[in-house]
């Protein structure tokens, strides 16, 4: 019997209604007369309607306050944080249209890791000839780009910051007239500042340029964002327009815009309370003949929409010469999971899903799969998108209605996982990736080329960081995305010349390129779990191969935080081959101090004791010693993780407290010892404001009592500290 | 035999599991509501109901019924937490038992943690007890699809399990749990 099938055995153990016992009397006595369900009349509306009673659950207050936790709880999720696995689910998921109210982390910082092996950026081969970065220098304070369009003979970009000051988004636009030189435009205009606000996409067209995206306008509180859109002649000045619920919708977001025959179109979801703790998502198109006077011409069918887990709908439009207009995106299946859709209008007014049932946009495996974007040329759609966030995917269509699957081979796309934008040659594709979302800068940001949609070629590497557009002129291809800074994400955008997709420029990445050796044999066959990997490994080979910095500082401490892994003693390991974005997730920022924290239950305690030493103690950060109590468990926060629990720390001062959470990544049973990384979740008194983390082990201490070793940095949080 | 006939031999011969069926993934009320919208479906759809697979279509019709049920109540599946709606005399002594209700507690937990769509399918396979093939039927998908998307469901579940497990065993050896 294989473990599957005792594991199936165990469910079936299980089962809360087994199918021999007997059923209570009242539910038998319950069964109603098979003919008083038999409608002979085949009417639906003539059915009879066999019902026990019904209630409704919550009151519309309860409803709402959901929304604001959801608000919540979906700021590590918009930009990718906070929730382990890299799945589409998860892709799909950091597009929720919530406006944040704290302020956002860099994706890079946030994004759960992956466990699927990429290309280490260290093997790659600069190619400096092909793309430049562009605009460096004043992109450096923007956290990143989501779109971009010509506009006239020039270029407009937009993203976001983080709102330092009040905590929310700010829109960001950048114009370049020769896709060269960059400058930010309309930089404390409020129509871009006030509230929340995340530009997602942007045209030519109306008074001279249409943004869209998702906005609130409540300064001070937490508040559901709803689809907005912007307009600007010129870019300098913007007015904005989503308050309308009727129109734009209780909360949602519009993904694209674009300009047909017969309008202004965007496209995206809205997003309504379906009851106390769900919501009911559905597709939508807005229209507008101006820019300035919008309606909503068509709603899809709600989704089935789980909890929190909220679904995109259209996330990009396009249309090809005859008039037909083409959105790609996400939808439900009957199992609940994500797969892609398009849908198709022929006056922009009236819309049809199209395959609903297609193979073609599903996945083998039932994985989620999720469509990005969507290009016309005259080779017919190209839409790109992602299989499971491990696995890039294309799609082709002549017509816009039946699709089908473009085979990608793990030679040309290597295990990119997302593919994020597309766009038109004169003759051809040009696709890039990885995803913004979907990967922490470790997936280098690289281009490839269609002649015809359906045999690619990948042309070039950019770097490090993730591409959310592509945009093709006639001499040149420019990318907008981010790179990793020090402690951030940085807006960027590259340059380089348009590439003949009939004759590519070689593949940077051949096959023989050399590759760490001992990581990449395990790459083929899936990464190592870091809970066996043997000890003698370096901080170079755990990075190339794409263990995540918290598994890092896992295998640094299971091997009694050997030296070679930190050479320097600072209690920091590997910090020369993982990236300072890394490092500060684990570690808090640069203003934090070195602390040891040791919690035991002595023999002859009632309770635990914790005991603190270093720097953080001496300068008075956090108190020197107190009691410990376990909180609770839960699922792990960081991905890899096995699981995670969290203590409750009272110092014995009077300071105050603060709750220590740990995630498990290293679980050894002989001894029973735990290793991991720990965080600050939240204190009070004293430490209200405290930050940081670090590495650690659980396992049996000095006393044969159960002792918490703990390794890290903290900072107290203000100014004055 | 008359259509009205052969449908009340399957209704009385098909009720009792198909209300367990919705009872493992909702409350009583809900259940019983989504027993008789199933049945009223099937007479509907009489003419494609397999003869061969008769129960596993009506399961796939009851999970439709209940997914709709629960977009329209806004209702989640809380199913999970209805444990023991009908009592299951224990042959075990006491020991056993609190193994057993603490296994139990654990899976229930794991399955909660999965995807809607991996817990229906380890839900089919190990609670009704339906075969690869009787699966697919439910499903609409073919048996190839059962096969692979089964594994990998339990996969995760034993990822789920083993997460659980550990944390469970660890609250033990720290003595912080009294039981």
């Amino acid at each position: 019997m294989t473990s599957r099938d005792n594991l199936l055995r165990r469910v079936t153990i299980a089962n809360p209604v087994p199918a021999d016992s007997d059923l209570p009397d009242e539910l038998a006595d319950s069964r109603p007369p098979a003919a008083l369900l038999i409608d002979e009349s085949n009417s639906p509306i003539a059915r009879p309607k066999v019902s026990v009673t019904r209630k409704w659950r919550g009151p519309a207050i309860a409803a709402a306050a959901a929304i604001i936790v959801a608000v919540a709880i979906s700021v590590p999720l918009l930009l990718g944080g906070g929730q382990d696995g890299t799945t589409t689910a998860d892709i799909a998921l950091t597009t929720i249209p919530v406006v944040a109210t704290t302020t956002p982390h860099p994706p890079a910082t946030t994004l759960p890791p992956t466990t699927v092996p990429v290309v280490p950026t260290t093997a790659l081969p600069p190619a400096p000839d092909l793309m430049q970065r562009v605009g460096a220098d004043v992109m450096q304070p923007v956290v990143g780009l989501f779109a971009m369009t010509e506009f006239g003979s020039g270029l407009v970009a937009v993203g976001f910051d983080p709102g330092e000051e009040d905590l929310r988004q700010n829109g960001v636009i950048f114009m370049s007239d020769d896709g060269v030189t960059w400058t930010r435009l309309a930089e404390n205009d409020p129509a871009l500042t006030l509230g929340g606000v995340l530009i997602y996409g942007i045209t030519e067209g109306g008074p001279g340029l249409v943004a869209v995206g998702m906005g609130c306008e409540d300064d001070t509180a937490p508040c559901l964002s709803h689809p907005t859109v912007w307009t600007s002649v010129d870019g300098t000045e913007w007015t904005r327009s989503g308050a309308d619920p009727d129109v734009f919708g209780e909360g949602g977001a519009m993904l694209d815009v674009m300009v047909t025959d017969h309008g202004i179109i965007a496209v995206g979801s809205t997003m309504e309370v379906g009851s106390d703790e769900t919501f009911l998502s559905r597709s939508a198109v807005w229209f507008s003949p101006d820019g300035a006077d919008w309606s909503r011409v068509w709603d899809g069918d709600p989704f089935d929409t789980e909890e929190s887990r909220f679904i995109p709908g259209i996330m990009a439009v396009t249309a090809d010469p005859a008039g037909l207009i083409v959105g790609v995106g996400t939808a439900e299946n009957d199992l609940g999971e994500f797969v892609g859709a398009a849908w198709v209008s022929t006056d922009g007014q009236s819309w049809e899903r199209v395959e609903p049932n297609s193979s073609e946009f599903g996945s083998d495996t039932g994985a989620d799969v999720t469509v990005f974007d969507v290009t016309w040329s005259s080779a017919g759609f190209i839409a790109v998108g992602t299989e499971d966030g491990t696995e890039v995917a294309i799609w082709q269509s002549t017509d816009g209605r039946s699709w089908n699957r473009v085979e990608t081979t793990e030679e040309t796309f290597g295990r990119m996982g997302t593919l994020s934008s597309v766009a038109t040659l004169e003759s051809g594709f040009v696709a890039t990736g990885p995803h913004g979302f979907a990967n922490r800068g470790e997936r280098p940001v690289t281009l490839w080329t269609s002649p015809d949609g359906s045999t690619w070629n990948r042309v070039h590497v950019i770097g490090a960081g993730y591409a959310m557009s592509v945009v093709a002129t006639d001499d040149t291809i420019t990318v907008a995305g981010g790179m990793p800074g020090d402690f951030n994400f940085h807006a960027a955008v590259w340059a380089g010349p348009v590439f003949d997709p009939g004759a590519p420029p070689s593949d940077p990445l051949p096959a023989t390129d050399p590759q760490p050796p001992e990581v990449d044999e395990e790459a083929s066959t899936g990464l190592t779990p870091i809970g066996t990997l043997e000890a003698g490994r370096s901080c170079e080979q755990l990075a190339a191969a794409s263990y995540s910095y918290a598994e890092a500082v896992s295998y640094w401490v299971r091997y009694d935080r050997s030296t070679d892994l930190d050479p320097d003693g600072n209690g920091l390991p590997c910090e020369d081959d993982y990236s300072a974005v890394d490092i500060a997730e684990v570690y808090g920022g640069p203003d934090s101090m070195s602390v040891h924290i040791v919690s035991a239950l002595p023999g002859d305690s009632e309770g635990r004791i914790f005991e603190n030493t270093g720097p953080a103690v001496d300068a008075g950060v956090i108190c020197p010693t107190g009691t410990t109590e376990f909180l609770n468990n839960n699922p792990p926060t960081r991905s890899g993780a096995l699981y995670r629990w969290e203590d409750r720390f009272t110092c014995g001062d009077g300071s105050g407290t603060f709750i220590l959470g740990t995630d498990v990544f290293i679980f050894v049973e002989s001894g029973g010892t735990e290793y991991g990384i720990w965080n600050i979740v939240s204190g009070t008194g004293a430490y209200e404001s405290l930050t940081g983390g670090g590495g650690g082990r659980t396992g049996p201490g000095d006393a044969d009592a159960w002792a918490d070793d703990l390794v890290g940095r903290l900072a107290s949080g203000t100014e004055e500290n | 035999m008359s259509e009205r006939h052969e449908f009340e031999l399957l209704y009385a011969t098909n009720y009792d599991a198909v209300l367990r069926y919705c009872l493992r993934r909702s409350s009583r009320e809900d259940a019983l509501d989504a027993t008789a919208e199933t049945f009223t479906v099937a007479w509907r759809r009489r003419d494609d109901i397999p003869s061969n697979h008769a129960l596993p279509w009506l399961y796939g019709v009851a999970r439709r019924v209940l997914s709709n049920q629960r977009r329209s109540t806004g209702r989640q599946d809380r199913t999970i937490a209805h444990l023991r709606v009908v009592d299951d005399p224990l042959p075990e002594g006491p020991e056993p038992q609190v193994v057993r209700n603490q296994e139990t507690r654990e899976m229930v937990e794991a399955l909660g943690r999965l995807r809607a769509a991996d817990r229906e399918i380890i839900q089919l396979a190990g609670w009704e007890e339906l075969g690869r093939e009787e699966i697919a039927e439910a499903l609409q998908c073919t048996p190839n699809a059962v096969t692979k998307r089964l594994n990998r469901a339990l996969d995760h579940l034993a990822q789920q399990l083993g997460s659980i497990e550990r944390s469970h065993a660890r609250f033990f050896r720290r003595g912080e749990v009294s039981g």
